[in-house]
């Protein structure tokens, strides 16, 4: 009885081990909704394992005051993470309308702002644009 | 079947799916040895009002605004692990009724101060992902991951040294008192390892599902084993395997992964309860 639980709890800590996906190129939107919302979240807490990787993902496009970003959903639409995209060009991400559908590739970094680290997309460049403004 | 193997193959890849595999089965682990015990013992539902407590410190946690909430939601779920105890042996208010004022206060409670003072601007979808887990296995952080396994070292090591007692205790608590084993110290070690399971099992399945990781295999095992082994084993079995069912189909399409483990859990439920039905009639 011992043996047998401590035989299958040593197989599910072995299940824990091995190394993130390594291709250079990580495409997300290969990936279903949940799927590319927890990865986004994993690269946001782990954001070493992924630096100078190139990104492609697709999410909710918005710009306020500050640097435009990507908002990535789960299915059920309850939970988000947010990437600063910074462009390739300045023309990059002209008349996007806030809240489309987008899809980008960039190069995967981190930036300072008021001495706190943010994830960022650099050199960013847009795939798919569902709504652009006339 | 090959495209399928495939697609599973290219998802194991990502770390988080690793991360909620090993810490998923862990917990179903843990939830189903301890299960049985505390659906012999008639304390089901200790499971339920201990997830509310925990939700209701989670909350104070999150106002707090502390990195790591587990330095509060651990304590105090242990505590009131240990009132609930205690309450149900000899005081004014017994077991059942304890169990529901404390467990309904802490939800009223958190959900309220969660309103009151958010923490972030998604404040129902902070309530979702709690009370349901709808994501929160797929978005684990190594620290979360290294701390669940502890824990479930501690559980698992804890139910193992003292599986006899434990046994002794759950079938006849009276006859152990009356041959000298201190039944009360092993009550307050079942309720300790339920609370450290519950605050684990908060991240796999939400508070309010967490009932059924622990009764569900308990009571599927009960249908077809008569032994306390046989019953614990096959209930571990069961529950690891539902765990694993549920995450994988949860990952492939896109369904909140608590409720699909549940939902996994029942399915086999109603099939042992079919074989107990039909080894029943074949004996009879």
């Amino acid at each position: 009885m011992k043996r047998n639980i401590a035989a299958v709890f040593s197989a599910l800590l072995l299940t824990a081990c091995g190394n993130p996906a390594e291709d250079s190129m990580l495409d997300l939107t290969a990936l279903n909704q949940t799927m590319q919302y927890s990865q986004v979240n994993q690269m946001l807490y782990e954001p070493g394992s992924y630096l100078g990787q190139t990104v492609q993902i697709c999410g909710e496009y918005y710009k306020g005051n500050h640097e435009p970003i990507i908002r990535v959903l789960d299915e059920q639409a309850c939970c988000a993470a947010k990437i600063t995209i910074f462009p390739a060009d300045e023309s990059t991400f002209d008349g996007i309308e806030n809240f489309s559908e987008i899809t980008v590739k960039g190069v995967f970094g981190t930036f300072q702002s008021y001495g706190v680290d943010f994830c960022c997309l650099n050199q960013t460049e847009r795939i798919y644009v569902s709504k652009t403004e006339e | 079947m090959n495209e399928l193997q495939k697609l599973i193959d290219y998802f194991v890849t990502y770390p988080f799916v690793r991360y909620a595999f090993a810490v998923g089965l862990l917990i179903a682990l843990c939830a189903s040895l301890l299960g049985v015990t505390l659906v012999l013992k008639r304390f089901s539902f200790i499971g339920d009002g201990l997830s509310h407590v925990a939700f209701g410190a989670m909350a104070v946690a999150a106002i707090t605004g502390l990195t790591n909430k587990m330095v509060i939601i651990l304590p105090v779920t242990l505590l009131s692990a240990i009132l609930l105890l205690r309450t149900g042996q000899n005081t004014k208010i017994k077991g059942d009724a304890a169990i529901a004022m404390i467990s309904v206060g802490a939800l009223a409670i958190g959900y309220m101060l969660m309103n009151v003072f958010p923490s972030s601007a998604n404040v129902s979808g902070d309530v979702c992902s709690t009370l349901f887990g709808s994501t929160s296995i797929l978005t684990l952080k190594k620290s979360d991951v290294t701390l669940c396994i502890i824990m479930a070292v501690i559980v698992i090591a804890a139910f193992l040294l003292f599986y006899n007692k434990i046994f002794a205790v759950t079938f006849d608590e009276n006859f152990c008192k009356a041959s000298g084993v201190n039944a009360n110290a092993y009550n307050l070690i079942i309720a300790m390892i339920t609370a450290a399971i519950i605050v684990l099992a908060m991240n796999l399945v939400g508070s309010l599902l967490i009932s059924a990781l622990i009764i569900f295999p308990a009571l599927s095992a009960m249908r077809v084993f008569r032994s306390f082994r046989g019953v614990i084993l096959c209930s571990a079995v069961i529950s690891v395997l539902c765990a694993a069912v549920g995450i994988m189909l949860s990952i492939l399409f896109s369904t909140p992964v608590g409720s699909t483990i549940v939902t996994a859990d029942i399915a086999v439920f109603l099939v042992f309860c079919g074989i107990s039905a039909v080894t029943g009639r074949i004996r009879r």
